[in-house]
């Protein structure tokens, strides 16, 4: 209730605070050079771990929408976050550090990857943020209010077709994103994250306590092999921009051995590689699910699967890198 | 008169043309039920949607009436001149009204399917005809390694309902 009583008494100062700074250096419209790119997607990456906030976004996805609260509290080498979804099944996130603690009554994952532990909502840049430069260039087309907040509007526009537009509302004063949205190659929202109520600033640590049993989650830091076992199956080099982040044998219903997974990854989106024996009963081809794009191929002896929340044309690329070195 | 309704099926038809097989089909009840059952074979065959059930109509009303304020993104919204604002209301209302007939016009059709159109359809499903672009959905093979992606996507939040039920399918791991 103190939060809510000062929030509304912060919003128009804050606003009026936002109105009366100069707007940010790059003109609306124009491509930003690299330079001021690079300084940007940094300040973006680093205001989620620098800026202590508690709030509640809203996650849209295209069939359905999650409201969920958020407390990230930061003081000096204290960074903690914890986050509790409102809507369907009560679930719960607790990060102290990189420990990560989960309640999730349909079973919690076993394991989490360093990379992506702690990469939720408004923290989703990685770490090496310039890395985007590389499929993306950023352009400032506008400026709107969230959440009661002035913010500058950034578009993330791919430079080639493999990938979506990615849209980021970024707070002027803090460099935090208070919304964040993908589009699809027709413009179609795809998915959006945005906060609809938020405090930046003190916030009280007592917000952190949980209300849910939470078990620790490890989280692997070790870097895993990612040479395929079979030296016969050549795999080329990932499309510009995309890398290959981890291998794991991954044990799959219908499966006697575990299926090898490859998870790629170009900062923003993450394209998965299954690679299993062929079957002759497995359709081939093109298909999708929501806004996930799949691709099917034989490749020698294996069955190659693609997919991602990228454009169809990625998950050919991705099935095509794939090809099988006859003896 | 059955050509001019299947063109109107493939939208091949000027505005014109269009209103005219409307208000001919509105006189004609034979004519509706072709187009319904047109309608509901196509469904069958292009499977993008489950078959509309019976009470299809009355559930999607109580929905609508239930539905929350989508948050979607405004994306450069420029001044909107008095005539669109006045026109928008009706707009809205005509798009509820279209949903509503075409609700309806399914719930008709289902409701009076004679059993033999949906056993023909099927068989052509189940014979030659394949689909361009399969959906994943019904593959629990594809849903499994959905399910996997969207795990090392690491968002624990989001997805849980299609992991939960991708995991129902799983044996025992």
């Amino acid at each position: 209730m103190m939060a809510l009583a000062g929030m509304k008494w912060c919003a128009p100062l804050v606003l009026a605070l936002g109105m009366a700074l100069p707007a940010a250096a790059a003109p609306v419209g124009e491509v930003m050079p690299t330079p001021e790119a690079v300084q940007l997607l940094n300040r973006m990456a680093r205001a989620p771990q620098d800026v202590s906030y508690q709030g509640v976004y809203i996650h849209q996805f295209p069939d359905h929408m999650e409201a969920v609260r958020v407390v990230h509290v930061r003081d000096g080498s204290f960074d903690a976050e914890r986050r509790e979804s409102l809507d369907g099944s009560a679930r719960e996130y607790l990060r102290l550090g990189d420990q990560v603690s989960l309640y999730m009554p349909d079973g919690a994952p076993n394991v989490l990857d360093r990379h992506h532990a702690n990469k939720l909502f408004p923290r989703q840049l990685p770490d090496q943020p310039e890395q985007l430069l590389a499929g993306y260039q950023i352009r400032l087309v506008g400026r709107e209010r969230v959440a009661g907040f002035d913010t500058d509007i950034y578009d993330l526009e791919p430079k080639d077709k493999l990938r979506f537009l990615h849209r980021f509302w970024v707070h002027p004063d803090t460099g935090l994103t208070l919304k964040a949205a993908m589009f699809g190659t027709k413009r179609e929202l795809i998915d959006l994250q945005v906060f609809s109520q938020l405090q930046m600033g003190a916030v009280n640590r007592r917000l952190l306590k949980p209300s849910h049993p939470l078990k620790p989650v490890p989280v692997e830091a070790n870097p895993v092999n990612t040479v395929f076992a079979d030296r016969q199956l050549e795999i080329r080099v990932a499309p510009q921009g995309f890398q290959l982040l981890r291998q794991i044998q991954r044990p799959m219903p219908g499966h006697d051995k575990p299926v090898t997974h490859q998870l790629y990854g170009d900062g923003l989106v993450t394209v998965s590689v299954f690679l299993e024996p062929f079957d002759s009963k497995v359709a081939l081809g093109p298909s999708d699910q929501g806004m996930v794009n799949l691709y099917t191929r034989q490749v020698g002896p294996y069955l190659v699967t693609v997919l991602g929340e990228v454009p169809p044309e990625t998950a050919f690329a991705f099935a095509t890198l794939y090809q099988w070195r006859a003896r | 008169m059955k050509e001019k309704l299947s063109a109107l099926l493939d939208s091949e038809l000027t505005a014109q043309e269009c209103d005219a097989v409307l208000s001919a089909m509105q006189a004609d009840p034979a004519l509706h039920a072709d187009w319904q059952q047109w309608h509901l074979v196509g469904d069958v065959l292009k499977q993008e949607h489950p078959i509309l059930s019976p009470d299809f109509m009355s559930r999607f009303s109580e929905r609508l009436a239930a539905e929350p304020i989508v948050i979607a993104p405004v994306a450069h919204r420029r001044k909107r001149d008095i005539l669109r604002r006045a026109i928008a209301p009706v707009s809205v209302a005509a798009s509820v009204a279209f949903v509503s007939m075409v609700g309806w016009q399914a719930y008709r059709g289902a409701a009076q399917t004679p059993a033999s159109v949906q056993t023909t359809a099927q068989a052509a499903v189940n014979g030659q005809v394949q689909p361009m672009v399969a959906q994943a959905g019904n593959n629990p093979r594809l849903r499994a390694y959905l399910a996997a992606h969207r795990i090392d996507n690491g968002n624990v939040f989001a997805s849980q309902d299609v992991m939960a039920v991708s995991y129902q399918e799983a044996p025992a791991r």
